[in-house]
């Protein structure tokens, strides 16, 4: 499978050849995974400035500089959107200094994952990813993203009016899915009906 | 009509027959009823109340139920406020002999060993803020401006034991219970489920940590009785929260805790400071009681020799006291040696309280590292021998070299740790300071802290090496936690000789202590760095530490003018 996308990495004590990412790098050639952030803003200003991309962000729990939390940077992209895909890593195990209230607000996350990372290997993250990757193979956003990577004609064709007159390009309407406007979702619940309305009529 | 009360007696339990009379003549809907009304002449048509009665409960309740319930009546009203209308309530369960106003009595405060009071004034943006003034014994009030949960007023009265077996014989059914909280007179939060065993009650303000406690001299909530007033209009940021056990979580109320703590530390110093005195007096009655009979021997040995006649009758009087004597010569050694024993003992719990923190910072140390290195075996364990890897495997292969080298380092650092003890040796001040800050410099690196240093003298003191390190790991540290969000990092170290002092500042450009809280920042559990693991322990180790160097510890103007922190130390010696 032909999959372009981002790995993004926010942790403050990670680089680029840090063999955590080595690995990534090598499992998964076709992600571009150079994305490493020790700042969490600047982390969270790139993650919020390409929402319009395939991405997986990997979330560092704690920043030993800077006052901002990885669970502060989680609900900054949770504004924007809650389909990223946000896997958050910590040196502890949960609930030796995680509080149970911000294990309750990560469980409640969609799109989510944790990694101890004192007590996984370099497979556990591979597997998470996997993961992601047939999530993705489903997700309306990245079917409607392969379609235009596959037939960049109908990137700028309207794909949909509002009764006001605003007009969307397709190339619109993905992004209004990523950034779960209103727009993107009634898209998507509108798209969705519509089809299993046609399979059903083309069945009669 | 205008001259009359209105006088509306509403059943409620004609309510509940109504509804479930609906079989015979059709719903009756509870619009419907009419409740019986009259109207009562009066003078002042402005007066209103509600009087509401009780008279069957579908459950029956036991003798101590409502005791406790007058109990938590009793406190549904602050007993200082002076509400402009009455608020009674009238317990009446003739089975158990109870017909009492349910009003907690004023009296049970003059009880208190030692109390204060703090008021605000809005006009002038001053909120009251109290400590406790050693030098004269009392507690004394400084002006601060009126922080964000507004302006309160409060009183505080503790009991010490005495006082506290007193209190119990007056009110046997009301317990020292802390804090309460009122808003407008009337109690605002919390009614907290009632439980017999004191320990596991719940306490909103979290006073009650237990550990460590009664080595300390930490105040409990059964030692103290204490009212918070506070009003709808000049504290809307205190909100209770829906299931009234508690109240909104938001910054107002987080910085409300704090002050009430600041305000309670003052109590802890009053405590130890009462202790002190006690243990001063105890010694002083037993050094009294030795020089009496060595005057009643002299003055007796005195008559003998006026009058040897006297000798037989007197001299088993003289041998008698002089037992006594020995006893009490006896009791005061034994003294002396359990208030050496007591110091022994609370520095080794302070020991392990240090250890206890350090641990923490040294275990996530060798974690990291540790992990850092499985990583890089890992990479060689998946890859090895790819060629095109080549580049990596010789930069992990160093790396972890160098990360071994840490680890081994760390490791020292922690066996020198634990092998030390709290005997004085002689130590150079500069190699001790450096041997210390060396062991930072990872930290400091990572976390782009400049650190200046100014260790001029060379000093050599017969002191205790584990001491100053313990001073000296707790200051950096807890300037590495204050420092976490400034945009320039720096911590400056400093000593030099003044007179038989050797003076010690500490700084950092972290976000500074409020003036108010400079002589609390020193007690134990009091953080501001709880976010990032602070638990207020480590300026409570470095203040003891300074004072078993018969030191002082103050928190000064810093060093780097508006912002930051300095602590400044003084430790005497003879040169």
């Amino acid at each position: 499978m032909d999959m372009n996308f981002k790995i993004v990495f926010i942790d403050d004590n990670l680089t680029e050849k840090d063999p955590f990412v080595q690995n990534i790098r090598k499992k998964f050639p076709h992600a571009d995974y150079n994305n490493i952030f020790q700042n969490p803003k600047e982390g969270l200003d790139f993650v919020l400035e390409n929402l319009n991309n395939r991405m997986i962000v990997f979330l560092d729990w704690k920043f030993d500089v800077f006052e901002t939390t990885g669970l502060d940077v989680l609900q900054s992209i949770r504004e924007k959107t809650s389909l990223l895909y946000v896997i958050m890593m910590s040196a502890n195990q949960l609930g030796s200094n995680i509080n149970p209230a911000s294990i309750v607000q990560m469980m409640n996350e969609e799109h989510f994952f944790y990694i101890d990372r004192s007590n996984s290997d370099f497979n556990t993250s591979v597997e998470i990813i996997n993961k992601i990757l047939k999530h993705w193979q489903t997700d309306f956003d990245c079917v409607l993203e392969d379609w235009l990577v596959k037939h960049p004609e109908d990137n700028t064709k309207e794909a949909y009016r509002t009764l006001k007159g605003n007009s969307y390009t397709w190339n619109d309407i993905l992004r209004e899915l990523r950034l779960q406007s209103e727009i993107g979702k009634s898209f998507e619940k509108m798209t969705n009906e519509f089809y299993i309305y046609q399979i059903n009529r083309s069945k009669k | 009509m205008t001259n009359n009360w209105l006088n509306v007696n509403i059943n409620w339990s004609d309510y509940y027959h109504e509804k479930n009379e609906d079989s015979n003549s059709g719903i009756t809907l509870f619009t419907d009823l009419e409740n019986p009304y009259s109207f009562e002449p009066t003078t002042n048509i402005e007066e209103s109340g509600t009087k509401l009665i009780i008279t069957s409960l579908r459950e029956p309740w036991t003798k101590s139920e409502v005791e406790h319930l007058i109990r938590e009546i009793s406190k549904l009203v602050s007993p200082f406020s002076n509400l402009s209308f009455p608020f009674k309530v009238h317990v009446i369960a003739e089975e158990f002999n109870i017909d009492q106003e349910a009003i907690r009595s004023i009296e049970g405060f003059n009880m208190a060993t030692a109390s204060f009071s703090i008021d605000f004034d809005k006009k002038r943006d001053v909120q009251q803020s109290v400590f406790f003034n050693k030098e004269i014994k009392e507690f004394q009030t400084r002006d601060i401006p009126i922080r964000s949960f507004g302006g309160i007023k409060m009183s505080v009265y503790y009991f010490d034991d005495a006082a506290r077996r007193n209190y119990r014989k007056a009110f046997p059914n009301n317990h020292l219970d802390g804090f309460k909280v009122y808003r407008d007179g009337i109690i605002a939060t919390p009614f907290a489920e009632t439980n017999e065993n004191p320990d596991q009650k719940r306490d909103i303000l979290g006073i009650d940590k237990r550990l460590w406690q009664d080595i300390f001299s930490r105040v409990s909530t059964r030692e103290f009785i204490g009212t918070i007033e506070i009003t709808k209009e000049g504290n809307p940021d205190i909100i209770d929260a829906t299931n009234r056990q508690d109240f909104v979580d938001n910054t107002a109320y987080q910085d409300l805790k704090d002050f009430i703590i600041t305000q309670l530390n003052a109590v802890q110093e009053f405590k130890i400071d009462a202790r002190n005195s006690r243990k001063k007096t105890n010694q002083q009655g037993l050094q009294d009681a030795a020089d009496d009979i060595d005057r009643l021997i002299d003055s007796v040995s005195d008559i003998t020799k006026e009058d040897p006649s006297l000798k037989p009758k007197l001299n088993p009087l003289i041998n008698q006291a002089k037992k006594t004597k020995k006893s009490v010569s006896t009791a005061i050694s034994e003294q002396k040696k359990e208030a050496e024993e007591f110091t022994r003992k609370e520095n080794i719990y302070l020991s392990i309280m240090s250890l206890q923190e350090y641990a923490i910072h040294i275990t996530h140390a060798v974690r990291t590292t540790l992990n850092q290195i499985r990583d890089r075996v890992e990479f060689f364990y998946r890859y090895y021998p790819d060629p095109e890897e080549k580049d990596l495997f010789l930069l992990y292969a160093k790396e972890m070299y160098e990360k071994f080298i840490t680890l081994n380092k760390v490791i020292d650092f922690m066996l020198s740790y634990s092998q030390s003890n709290l005997k004085p040796e002689e130590i150079d001040i500069k190699d001790t300071f450096e041997d210390i800050f060396r062991g930072y410099q990872n930290i400091f690196q990572k976390n782009g802290i400049t650190l200046q240093t100014n260790f001029s003298e060379k000093l050599i003191l017969n002191s205790n090496r584990q001491f100053f390190r313990d001073i000296l790991q707790n200051l950096i540290d807890n300037s590495i936690k204050a420092i976490a969000g400034a945009s320039n990092k720096i911590i400056r170290c400093s000593y030099e000789v003044q007179e038989n002092n050797l003076v010690v500042l500490i700084s950092d450009t972290g976000y500074g202590i409020p003036i108010e809280n400079r002589e609390q920042v020193f007690a134990l559990y009091y953080t501001t760095t709880e976010e990032q693991g602070g638990a207020g322990v480590g300026l409570y180790i470095v203040k003891t530490r300074v004072e078993s160097l018969k030191g002082t510890i103050a928190v000064v103007d810093s060093e780097f003018g508006e912002t930051g922190t300095t602590f400044r130390i003084s430790i005497p010696f003879k040169k």
